[in-house]
């Protein structure tokens, strides 16, 4: 298992349902991945700041991806490949 | 009325919160830690491994483990999350990293039979977390954390009141809170296996034995256990250690770091707004030789400059020997609880200063950790990598 830092600035088509934000699909290098499933998410607050990551399986490799509230952008901080 | 005590311990919790983040490593063995183990997934304690174990013999056990070094940062978001579920379930919530205590007396009109509360509570968890725990119920704090030791792993136990005793009669001596492998030794040799076995022995017998202890273990070993809940408990220690990238002769890094691991340790104990009394320097050599002293601060103190002070004057007193350094440790002790930070006594100079951390503290929080570097944690400048959480360390802190 290698993961391999991103750390870049995606795209990424969200559903606010229910008051809560989940990916649906995010592009990434001018490609775009669909996201399958949600493995976990997370809150991370830094005083008034805070991100909410996701790790979302698509095309059945593992991202980390996260939603920085500060800079109202959305990274790609890591990938895991199998 | 029986009072109902609920404890609740996440399931191997570092390797299960890596084991949810990625599905490839699902039901596969997980170690988590760097140099040695920190947490492994059940599937890796079928290997004979365990927390403590060094990585090397680890891999020698199981070679096909994943290993990954662990994010105390996103751990700590998930023990957040859990708390918030369980807080539904209890209240006077007690909380530690991995587990938490709770008293849930009276909520059996809304969640129903301790049972059916504890299942209720762990699939609130595993649902909304995705984290599996276990679940004691008892009517003290020490029963409900045998029974959910007991329960482990993704069970629910609850020991009826009235049935302390036989619960824990056949249990060996060891699983007893406050016997430790010294304590069990010295039972041992007296032919003491069970708990069963220990209320053979009288409390002025045990007294004699263990002094004040010997008390406590005479009350417990009869199910009886009298500590409150404390949801605003005051922490024992705050610690901070980290293995260099690479062992290190060169003072200007050590001093940087020992600063570094310091100032983090120190935001914690500011923040939860406690003064230390006391710090206690850890090094350990190349060879793996450890040395390891404490000292007294000239009063309680939540400032960089002052601890620092003591912990160089530990390191001058430590460091003694030509060989390259490869792992150092903090641990603040000894906390009293700052009702009024300014004393009588205190310089203008001081108060000051202690504005100035303040205000870095401000800062960090808006802009993350990184975006300060204060003292002489600009030694490791060039000499880290940074991130927005600070330098990056070889072996992540995590707090005690």
């Amino acid at each position: 298992m290698e993961p391999e830092r991103i750390d870049e600035p995606i795209r990424v088509l969200a559903d606010c349902a229910g008051g809560e934000l989940h990916p649906l699909r995010f592009r990434w290098l001018q490609r775009t991945y669909k996201v399958d499933a949600v493995n976990a998410r997370w809150i991370d607050r830094k005083g008034e700041i805070y991100s909410l990551h996701y790790s979302v399986q698509a095309d059945g490799q593992t991202y980390f991806i996260h939603f920085d509230s500060s800079g109202v952008q959305w990274w790609l901080d890591e990938t895991i490949i199998a | 009325m029986n009072r109902l005590i609920v404890h609740l311990d996440v399931d191997a919790f570092f390797a299960s919160v890596e084991q949810l983040l990625v599905p490839a490593i699902r039901s596969r063995p997980v170690i988590v830690g760097s140099g040695c183990i920190a947490s492994c997934s059940y599937e890796a304690r079928q290997f004979g491994l365990h927390a403590g174990m060094s990585l090397r013999q680890a891999k020698r056990l199981c070679p096909q483990a994943e290993i990954m070094p662990g994010n105390c940062r996103i751990y700590r978001c998930f023990s957040e999350h859990v708390w918030r579920v369980a807080r539904r379930y209890a209240v006077s919530l007690e909380t530690h990293l991995d587990e938490a205590y709770g008293d849930a007396t009276g909520m059996e009109g809304i969640h129903g039979q301790p049972l059916e509360l504890g299942g209720k509570l762990q699939r609130a968890i595993l649902t909304e977390v995705g984290l599996p725990v276990s679940v004691g119920l008892a009517a003290n704090r020490m029963m409900a954390k045998i029974a959910s030791a007991s329960a482990k792993p993704g069970g629910v136990v609850w020991v009826r009141p009235g049935r302390e005793r036989q619960f824990l009669d056949d249990l060996p001596i060891g699983k007893l809170l406050g016997v430790g492998p010294k304590t069990a030794r010295r039972l041992n040799d007296l032919n003491i296996e069970t708990i069963s076995d220990l209320r053979m022995l009288g409390r002025d017998v045990l007294r004699s034995m263990f002094g004040r202890r010997g008390e406590v273990l005479y009350e417990r070993c009869r199910g009886r256990d009298y500590q409150p809940l404390r949801p605003d408990a005051m922490p024992k220690s705050v610690s901070r250690e980290t293995t260099f990238h690479s062992p290190t002769t060169d003072g200007g890094e050590l001093r940087g770091m020992l600063f570094y691991l310091l100032e983090r340790a120190i935001r914690t104990v500011r923040r939860s707004g406690l003064l230390s009394g006391c710090v206690t320097l850890t090094i350990r050599y190349d060879d793996w030789k450890q040395f390891e002293t404490s000292k007294s601060l000239p009063a309680p103190s939540d400032c960089e400059d002052v601890v620092l002070a003591t912990v160089l004057a530990l390191l001058r007193r430590l460091h003694h020997r030509r060989v390259a350094i490869r792992h150092v440790g903090i641990v603040l002790s000894g906390f009293v609880r700052a009702c009024n930070r300014n004393t009588l006594f205190d310089v203008r100079s001081r108060v000051r200063r202690r504005g100035l951390y303040e205000t870095v503290d401000v800062l960090r929080d808006r802009y993350g950790y990184g975006s300060v570097v204060t003292g002489k944690s600009i030694e490791l400048l060039g000499r880290c990598e940074q991130s927005d959480y600070g330098f990056v360390l070889r072996t992540p802190s995590l707090t005690k």
